[in-house]
Parts: C-alpha cells; sequence; structure tokens
C-alpha cells in the first residue's frame, strides 16, 4: 500500500486545519440517501473530520440516521473540511479515496447551508469461492485481492477496505460490498514495480489467479453485476515456496570503517530504477561489525539504504540487489561524506511580535530534488534556533530544496523564498558533494489569504479512478511543489492561510496504477494539465475563483 | 515418617567447547507424531524485546528446521503461522518462563489442531449485522484453569451475512465478543463505534457464555443477538510525556477483576496532544495504564489507574508517566576453581536473566493484569542491561547454561540484593549489580508420588539457618510428579512438598517464598520437622524419589 505525492500534501493541509477544531459551529448539512435511486430509510451518514494519518477524530463525527424518505440533515457544524458518506456496510459508497473516511470531501463555510446532497448508494456484489492446492487441501489464511478492470481496459488494484479476512480453515474466502465491474480474483505475491510486501513467514504464495493461472493474462475475467452473488471462483495454486534473507555491511566510504547502530532498510524501485517507492524494514540496525540482515525477503529487485538521521553528516547511495532463489549476501550500502547548508529564517510582512516568536520552534525539512537513486529516509530534517539559525548536514549534492514542516497542527508559515546571498534559488540550492553553503536566507511569511474556488469540468467526464486536487504556487517561486486543495462533492476547494501575493493555481492529477495508459488517458491528462491561472491573495480576503476544464474530444468520445 | 526411594547417579557432566557460531535444529511433529511441514519457526535471543528481526527457518518435509550460523547465546524457539495448528499446550510446571536453548541443542516443537467456533451476528430482527469486529477470548487453559489474565487469540470481521468464522484456537474455554472495537483501527468510522460490546449468546460480560474448544473440535452456531446499547467514553490525558507533542505512550484499558486487556490506544502527537479516549465502554470497572515503548528512548510508565464507569462518561483522566529504572551488571566468576569438575568455559552468552516483580510486596504498580518479566542475555563480558524496571521490587530468576555453575552471591556494591531484593527507584540507573558464580553446581531430579490431584512444588531448604535466600530453591512439580533442579550449591538440604494453593495461576508465579523472612522461617520450621534430608555433593547429582505420604 502506497500514497503518493499529493495525497501527502492534502494530508499536510488537513492537519493544518486549526489546532483545536471547534466542534460546534452554524453551517449545516442536508440531503438523502438513495439505494438504486429509491429513497433509503435508517442509513447512518457520518460527517467525519479527515486525520493526517492519526486515528479518526470518533467525538468529532457528526452523525445522522435517514428518515422515511430517506433524509437526512446534520446541523450546528462548525466550519472546516469534512468528508460526507455514508456508513453502510455491504453496499457501495461513493468515495473520493480508497483510504480512510468513506464518503466525499465537503468544505464548510461558517453560516452556510448544504442542501441536496444526494449520496448514491449502490448493492454491493459478492465474489466468493475456495482457495486450494493442486490436491486439493485447502490453502489457510491467505488474502485474497482483487483487480478491477478500469475504463481503459487494464487492471487496478482494488483496494477491498484497510482488513479482510483471509482464507478460512476451509480455504473459503468470500469477498463482499464490491461495485459492478470486471475483475481478475487473486491471491499471493507478485513482485511489481513501486510496491513492496514484507513478511515474518519463511514461507509465501507465488500469485495464483482464479482459476489456476500464474499468469495475469491467463486468468479468468469474473463479471460482477450491481449486487449480484459470484460463487464458485476458486483458486488452485502450485504451493508454497521459500524466502530468503540478505546480509550485508554498512561502511564509511572515507575511512572503510564499520557503521554500527544504523537503521537500514530496502524499498522497491520505480519501472525506470530512478526512484524508491514504497519501503520498509523491520527495525534492522547494523550491529558491531558493521553488519546487517533482512529476513524473509520476497523475490524481486530492490535497493538497500539508511536512515540518515543518524549517520552524522554523512548520506548514502543505496545499493540495489535483486533476490530470485537464493540467500543474498555482501551487499555493502557505502556513507559518504554529505554537505552542510546552513543559514537563516527570517520573517517577512509579519507585524505580530507573537508570531515572529514562534519562528523558533519551526521544524524545517531539507529535499533533495535532484535525479538519482537516493535513500527515501534522508534525514533532512531540522529546527530553526531560537536566534533564527538553521544548519543541514549530511546533504546528498544536488538541487536541495528547504520548506518548513506543518508538524503537529497549524500552518503557521509559509516559505516565500530561498535566496542565496541575495539572489532567489526558485529551484533550490545547487550543492556539490561535500560542500559547505553558509548565509542561505529562508524568507517566510504568514497570512491570512484565502483561495475559495470551484472546479467545473463540462463536455465529458473523468476516468473512474483519476483523482484532481489543485495546486498552489508562488509565482515568485516560493512554496516548492505547492499547498494543496482537495475538490470537494460539489468542486468547491478553498486553500487558506496564504500570506498575500500572486499564485498560480494548477491542478495535480492522480491515476493509480503504473501500466502504460492509452493516448485518451493523455488526452485528458493534457487538458487538465493545460489549466493555469494566477490569482492575487490579499490578507483576511477570500479570492473566489472558477476553473473551467473542457474535456470535450475532438472527434467524441465512445 | 517417610518412605524414602534413594536414588544415586552421577551424571556425565561437561559442555563441549563450541565454536563461535552454530547452530539449533529441531523438528516440528504434530501431536500424534508426524512430521509437519511448511511451518515458520524463529530463533529470537531470549529476553529480546524489539531490536533486530527474529530469525527465521521453515520446516522440510519430515518437519525438520536448521538455524545456521547463530551467535552463541540463548534463544527462544517458537512456531508461527502454523495456520490451523497451534503449539500443544505446555505443562503448567513450565509455563512461567519460556524455554531456551543453546546452540548445539536440538529441539522438538509439538503442535496440534486447533479448534474452530463459527457464527454469526445477527440484529434485532434477525438481520445480519455486517463488518463487526468478532474476538475469541481464551479465559480457561486445556485443563479448565482460569487464565490469569484473559487473552484475545483471534479476531474477524463478520461478512455480509454477519458470519465470522475463528480457526486455529488452542484447546481451552472462550468467550466471544461481539463488537470489540472499531473494525477499521480507528481509521474511519463505523456503524457501533459508540456502542457497548456484547457477548455471546447476546450479554454483558458478566454472563457470557464460555465455550469449550478442544483440539480439532468446531463449535458452530455461536450466533450473538446485538443489540445497540450506548457505552459510554473514557477519555483523558497524559502528562509527563515529552515537549512538542513528542514522546507519547500507549494507554491500555484493562478489566479490572480479571486483567483482560480490553484496548489500547496511543496517546501521541495528532490532534490533541497526548490525549486519549476509549468509547462504548460499557458500566463497570476498568484499569488504565500508559507505557512508552520498551525500546523508548527513556522507557516511561503511569501506575495503572482504576476507573469506575457508572451510567456517565469519565473525563479528564490524567496519567502520569514518570521514567523507569534501568540495572547494569555483570556476571562474574569466582576463580576458584571446583577439584570435582571440569567446569569448561562459561558463556556469559548464554545466560539469561530475568527479572519479575514481586507481588507480595505491595506497589502502586500493581494491577489486575499478571506483571510482565523482564529478561535479557549478557554479552560475552558478562555485562547486562535491564531496562524499563517500574519502582517495585523485583525477583532474580537466572538461567544458567549446562550444569555446571551456581548463583553465588547477588549484590550491588555492599548491599546483598540476595536478602534485600532488586528494588529500584522510580528513574534510577543501578549500575554496579553483580552476579557471582561458582562452579561445582549440584542437580536434584527425582519423582514425587502420584497425587490424585491438585499441584505441588517442591522446596529445598538448607540445612544451615544462617544460609542466605539464594541456597533456597524450589519448582513446580510437573503433572506426572517429576521434578528436577539445577544449579544448586552443594551442602545438606532439607526437601519438602507443599500443594500450590488453587488460586495461584501458572501464569503469574509468585515470587520464592524464601524472600520472604517470615515464609522463609515457616519454611524451614516444616521442612526441619519432615526431615527428609538431602546431602548435595560438590557436583553431585541426585535423584531421588519422595513416597506418597511425604
Amino acid at each position: 500500500m502506497q500514497l503518493r505525492g499529493w495525497i501527502f500534501l492534502l494530508f499536510i493541509v488537513a492537519t493544518g486545519f486549526a489546532q483545536q477544531p471547534a466542534r460546534e459551529g452554524t453551517a449545516s448539512v442536508s440531503g438523502r440517501v438513495t439505494i438504486g435511486g429509491r429513497p433509503a430509510r435508517g442509513v447512518q451518514v457520518a460527517l467525519q473530520r479527515p486525520q493526517g494519518g492519526g486515528p479518526f477524530d470518533l467525538k468529532g463525527t457528526k452523525r445522522a440516521t435517514t428518515d422515511e424518505e430517506g433524509q437526512f440533515r446534520i446541523e450546528r457544524l462548525a466550519a472546516g473540511r469534512y468528508v460526507l458518506g455514508a456508513i453502510a456496510p455491504g453496499f457501495v459508497i461513493p468515495r473520493d479515496s480508497t483510504y480512510g473516511p468513506q464518503g466525499k470531501a465537503l468544505s464548510l463555510a461558517d453560516g452556510e447551508n448544504v442542501e441536496n446532497i444526494e449520496i448514491a448508494l449502490r448493492p454491493g456484489g459478492v465474489i466468493t469461492g475456495r482457495v486450494t492446492d493442486a490436491q486439493g487441501a485447502p490453502v489457510v489464511g491467505e488474502s485474497v485481492n482483487l483487480s478491477r478492470l478500469d475504463d481503459f481496459g487494464k487492471p487496478q488494484n482494488y483496494y477491498s477496505g484497510p482488513m479482510q479476512n483471509g482464507s478460512d480453515d476451509r480455504g473459503v474466502y468470500r469477498l463482499f460490498g464490491l461495485p459492478a465491474g470486471r475483475y481478475l480474483v487473486h491471491v499471493g505475491f507478485a513482485h511489481r514495480p513501486n510496491s513492496i510486501m514484507m513478511t515474518s513467514q519463511r514461507v509465501y504464495l507465488p500469485r495464483a489467479f482464479h482459476p489456476a493461472a500464474t499468469d495475469g493474462a491467463e486468468a479468468k475475467i469474473v463479471e460482477v453485476a450491481e449486487g449480484a452473488e459470484v460463487t464458485g471462483i476458486d483458486i488452485t495454486v502450485v504451493g508454497f515456496k521459500r524466502n530468503y534473507d540478505i546480509t550485508g555491511r554498512v561502511v564509511y566510504a572515507d575511512s572503510g570503517r564499520p557503521a554500527a547502530g544504523i537503521e537500514v532498510h530496502y524499498g522497491a524501485m520505480n519501472e525506470g530504477e530512478t526512484r524508491i517507492g514504497a519501503w520498509g524494514s523491520f527495525d534492522v540496525r547494523t550491529d558491531e561489525q558493521g553488519e546487517f540482515r533482512f529476513p524473509s525477503v520476497l523475490p524481486g529487485r530492490y535497493a538497500a539504504f539508511v536512515s540518515t538521521h543518524k549517520t552524522a553528516g554523512y548520506y548514502c547511495v543505496p545499493t540495489p540487489f535483486d533476490l530470485r532463489d537464493g540467500d543474498v549476501s555482501g551487499l555493502e550500502i557505502r556513507l559518504l561524506p554529505g554537505a552542510v547548508v546552513s543559514g537563516v529564517a527570517v520573517l517577512e510582512g509579519v507585524a505580530d511580535p507573537a508570531l515572529a516568536a514562534r519562528l523558533g520552534q519551526l521544524r524545517l525539512a531539507a529535499q533533495n530534488r535532484s535525479p538519482g537513486l537516493s535513500s527515501p529516509a534522508e534525514g533532512g530534517e531540522g529546527k530553526v534556533a531560537p536566534d533564527g539559525t538553521f544548519r543541514f548536514v549530511g546533504l546528498r549534492p544536488g538541487r536541495v530544496f528547504i520548506q518548513p514542516m506543518y508538524d503537529s497542527n497549524d500552518r503557521l508559515f509559509t516559505l516565500l523564498r530561498i535566496e542565496r546571498d541575495g539572489v532567489p534559488q526558485p529551484d533550490g540550492v545547487e550543492v556539490a558533494a561535500g560542500e559547505k553553503i553558509a548565509g542561505i536566507r529562508l524568507i517566510l511569511g504568514s497570512g491570512t489569504g484565502m483561495v475559495l474556488g470551484e472546479l467545473k469540468l463540462v463536455g465529458g467526464e473523468l476516468p473512474r479512478e483519476m483523482q484532481l486536487g489543485v495546486l498552489a504556487r508562488r509565482v515568485d517561486g516560493g512554496l516548492g511543489a505547492g499547498l494543496g486543495g482537495e475538490i470537494d462533492l460539489r468542486g468547491a476547494f478553498r486553500i487558506d492561510r496564504l500570506p498575500p501575493g500572486e499564485y498560480e493555481l494548477r491542478i495535480a492529477v492522480y491515476y493509480p496504477g503504473s501500466a502504460a495508459l492509452p493516448p485518451e488517458y493523455f488526452e485528458i491528462r493534457s487538458k487538465l494539465d493545460a489549466l493555469k491561472q494566477r490569482v492575487t491573495v490579499s490578507n483576511g480576503q477570500a479570492e473566489r475563483v472558477v476553473l473551467t476544464v473542457d474535456l470535450q474530444r475532438k472527434e467524441g468520445r465512445q | 515418617m517417610s518412605r524414602l526411594l534413594i536414588f544415586l547417579l552421577v551424571l556425565a557432566a561437561g559442555a563441549s567447547a563450541q565454536t563461535e557460531k552454530g547452530s539449533i535444529s529441531g523438528r516440528v511433529v504434530s501431536g500424534e507424531g508426524g512430521g509437519l511441514a511448511g511451518i515458520t519457526v524463529q530463533a529470537r535471543p531470549a529476553g529480546r524485546r524489539g531490536g533486530p528481526p527474529p530469525r527465521t527457518a521453515s520446516t522440510d518435509e519430515e518437519g525438520g528446521f536448521v538455524f545456521e550460523n547463530l551467535r552463541p547465546g540463548a534463544y527462544e524457539i517458537t512456531t508461527m503461522g502454523g495456520r490451523t495448528f497451534v503449539p500443544a499446550p505446555v505443562d503448567p510446571a513450565e509455563r512461567a518462563m519460556p524455554r531456551v536453548y543453546r546452540l548445539g541443542e536440538s529441539v522438538t516443537l509439538t503442535m496440534i489442531r486447533g479448534g474452530v467456533i463459527d457464527g454469526r451476528v445477527l440484529g434485532p430482527e434477525g438481520e445480519p449485522i455486517v463488518t463487526m469486529r468478532v474476538s475469541a477470548i481464551r479465559v480457561r487453559d486445556e485443563r479448565g484453569v482460569r487464565l490469569a489474565a484473559p487473552v484475545t487469540v483471534s479476531w474477524r470481521l463478520t461478512d455480509d451475512r454477519g458470519a465470522y468464522r475463528m480457526y486455529g484456537l488452542p484447546p481451552g474455554a472462550y468467550i466471544v465478543k461481539a463488537n470489540d472495537g472499531n473494525p477499521f483501527y480507528n481509521s474511519q468510522a463505523s456503524l457501533y463505534d459508540n456502542d457497548a460490546p456484547l457477548y455471546y449468546p447476546g450479554s454483558p460480560r458478566d454472563t457470557a457464555a464460555e465455550i469449550q474448544v478442544d483440539s480439532g473440535s468446531e463449535a458452530t452456531g455461536i450466533d450473538i443477538r446485538f443489540r445497540s446499547q450506548r457505552g459510554h467514553t473514557l477519555s483523558g490525558r497524559l502528562l509527563g510525556g515529552g515537549e512538542d507533542g513528542r514522546g507519547g505512550a500507549t494507554v491500555a484499558l484493562r478489566h479490572a477483576v480479571t486483567g483482560a486487556l480490553l484496548a489500547d490506544r496511543y496517546a501521541g502527537a495528532v490532534g490533541d496532544r497526548h490525549a486519549f479516549d476509549f468509547f462504548g465502554v460499557p458500566d463497570g470497572e476498568y484499569e488504565l495504564q500508559a507505557t512508552t515503548g520498551w525500546d523508548a528512548e527513556e522507557p516511561k510508565a503511569s501506575p495503572p489507574r482504576r476507573v469506575t464507569v457508572r451510567g456517565a462518561d469519565v473525563e479528564n483522566i490524567e496519567l502520569r508517566i514518570a521514567p523507569l529504572a534501568s540495572v547494569a551488571g555483570r556476571l562474574v566468576v569466582e576463580a576458584a576453581p571446583a577439584a570435582c569438575d571440569k567446569p569448561g568455559t562459561l558463556r556469559f552468552e548464554e545466560a539469561v536473566l530475568a527479572v519479575r516483580p514481586d507481588e507480595r510486596v505491595k506497589s502502586e504498580f500493581d494491577s489486575a493484569a499478571p506483571p510482565a518479566s523482564l529478561a535479557t542475555t549478557a554479552n560475552e563480558k558478562g555485562e547486562f542491561l535491564l531496562r524499563g524496571l517500574q519502582p517495585r521490587r523485583y525477583w532474580l530468576r537466572l538461567e544458567l547454561p549446562g550444569e555446571s555453575w551456581y548463583l553465588k552471591s547477588f549484590t550491588a556494591g555492599k548491599s546483598d540484593l540476595a536478602r534485600l531484593g532488586l528494588t529500584p527507584k522510580p528513574g534510577e540507573a543501578l549500575r554496579d549489580v553483580t552476579l557471582t558464580l561458582a562452579a561445582g553446581a549440584a542437580g536434584l531430579r527425582g519423582k514425587l508420588a502420584a497425587r490424585p490431584s491438585g499441584r505441588r512444588r517442591l522446596h529445598l531448604v538448607p540445612v544451615d539457618p544462617a544460609a542466605d535466600p539464594l541456597r533456597y530453591a524450589e519448582t513446580i512439580v510437573r503433572e506426572d510428579g517429576a521434578f528436577e533442579l539445577k544449579h544448586l550449591a552443594p551442602g545438606p538440604y532439607w526437601l519438602l512438598a507443599r500443594p500450590i494453593p488453587d488460586d495461584e495461576s501458572p501464569d503469574r508465579p509468585p515470587a520464592p517464598l524464601a524472600l520472604d523472612p517470615a515464609a522463609r522461617a515457616a519454611l524451614r520450621r516444616d521442612a526441619e520437622a519432615k526431615k527428609i534430608e538431602v546431602n548435595l555433593k560438590l557436583c553431585g547429582r541426585e535423584v531421588r524419589g519422595i513416597g506418597s505420604d511425604e
């Protein structure tokens, strides 16, 4: 399971809301719930606060149950971001994301009355069957997974919930609440780029598809109609295989000494092997001799690297390795002396001394955006000292971008510019190997400006799996990747706490999977990417914008 | 009037010298004796919490496995992922401390087929309750003895028909709990978040029906009638955590009567800093305790706190976490070698030090749940470190390799811990603990004549009235009457068998009686009256049978 870039951005904004969110307010939401177009009585509707990876706020979750006409109404709501959905296990519920609360984003302003929201539920389908080996013996405790064919006919992982029961002691499994569609049904593990699975078991089940295929191309497609139960979707597996261990050592490249007590991880790379996607570890650390062991690694191509939080001034270049059908030993990860970047954080356009005093608690992250395989656990984390200075050590050569981190609850400061010798560095600071750079200025602002917008899509529909967000980036090159705003169920978005200035709004596009996509996808994508709109933000003002994208295809959509 | 059967046997002593690295091999067998293939076995350094992942092996077609290239040490070898198989029950005499293995030893692990509980959760009108978390809680062991703390063995989510099926259950008696917390690990709202859990057949915990599970048995139709009954909220915050909302801790909610863990929450930096809340809590008596991870840089804990829920939410509960103590020290070997024996080199890494709270001494850390024992192994120099000790009295159990060595003294500077026990103060770092070992240890094993019922404990009482508590030894007699004591100081002793009180749980062993001066005196009196004497010679290995009217 992994989350990609801009979803993370949304999480940062999500946690960036009010410190102690007010639980009561003056906004309200009403609407109705339908099942197959007909009003649904007695369905629980929940308005949840999205949480940045933490437990959901149960006290802050507002609930209502629909009446005879399927109507619901939730009142006395505080302004803010919510996820509105029905809690109806077994039904297909419209939702933005397969992760987190079920439902769709809804952004509420004070006193706003949002009416006529329709939550259209559909009866979920069921796939059930048995997993057995070639002798007919049950295969027990294996989770059965689905790939759903998308609008382009490409299989996409279908995430059937945060947890599911695996096959039971008879090999029987049952997946329910499925949207109508065409599925591939499979068990077991197959290596994919950007994805990692970790196990503590010594054996693993190589992937097998219904009915008895090891290759997806030979898998039989299972068609599920709305609310239908498809039985007898049995899977015959070849059998379990052993997995293997990886051993190696971590050394300081300059002295050749072993590096003891260092956290070591491994991760799966993307297709071009330019980046490490998903990664993990079992809390593996090097011993006195600098040696480490990853137990029970599943076959695939990976790269091993270290967490540089504790390597005091060193960074590492990840070491790729292949695991097939034997232990891999003698892996070496080299620690190289890193560059040092130091400077001072200053505020611009902030008059409030109480706010200025909080600059000395700000945490910063240094990110290297240069190409080349790098440790995703690079320890570019620092703090602004009470005198405003900061210092990063152990940096990899390349373009280094320094940004404030919005750790717990509020985004107090926003990066306006990075300057080196008075010259803005919109693309980050160029750092050479081992270089020591002083005098970097981080110019930070704080503001109460807001962009309230609406995204209108006309002339067509998005592919089902495609998700959109909005990114605001300062025209003068600050903010790094930009500040994200999610698009709610009405097409509305809101980006707040912006320092005054000129911003460019763009659409961020997310599409799951790494399979080759057809030209139709890129046609839509280019229309979304082409949209750029400038907006000038002032303190205390809500700037209203409408972004319109015409999805009309030249020759008309099939 | 004792009828004594005396056998004397000197067993060949002395372990062969070990190479730097070695292996441990063994076999996983089913209760019927055949080997079990494809079972993952793990070898974990004894006492290790966190740290590097354990080594794993998979059994071959005959059930065999081997761990090669292991460093010298003491390892716990356990099976995992038996799927429908579970480890066979262990004799209560051996349950208190996990068995450890050293290089060159061979291991046989027995597994038996687990049982099944199968049923549905249905609403008031017989409608299926979908995606509800159902769990099987083991409350009695395979012999019907109540567990010191009930354990959630398995859980499942009900499917679209309200059905659940839990398999691989170790034999014992179970209660089945419906609505055992949010089904999504609290990542999103579910239908019954505010509702109290219910137990099969549809009752509160006190009147839950027990379900008997035997090896390979299947209990079907365990249907639970679920009625939505609003529970209450227990909420509060942690004091004493780190600045910045860092340094949080996990808060455990336990049932104050049984000690069962009901739920836990991490009170960390997300949301309200260091706040915690539990929802859907029914009326009753509870215990709340916050602890940081044992691998935290500075382990901290709060004393358990009693909370009563009676018809209303309980808010603003404050749990203060404070630094725990640590104990560092070393094992040393007394210079003078024993004349009779070639003890070989003692590998310090193979010794396991375990400490367990002495519950006879009252403490604010007393809990309904059995206290955790802490264990570690020493390094090759004999140095050890135990972290995360609560400020209370601990007793020591030293697991030594071979048979040649015994613990002669247990000191910290000038204070004699053998008499005082190990009593760290809050946050204290005790640094000069010394465990002195001497060669020439004696051993004693034998058999007590069978008795119709009741478990027994065998005490070994030194004849010398001035002997310190280290000279006393005790062991639980196995069900077949067998007993074994090793690592004993040579000298004359009295033997005394005593029944174990019915309320003493095998999972909650009390501190040795000899630690308490009054109990020690009583033990001496009884032992002296019985006068079953045994003289353990230097390096002697005695085998002793004791008649029925001991």
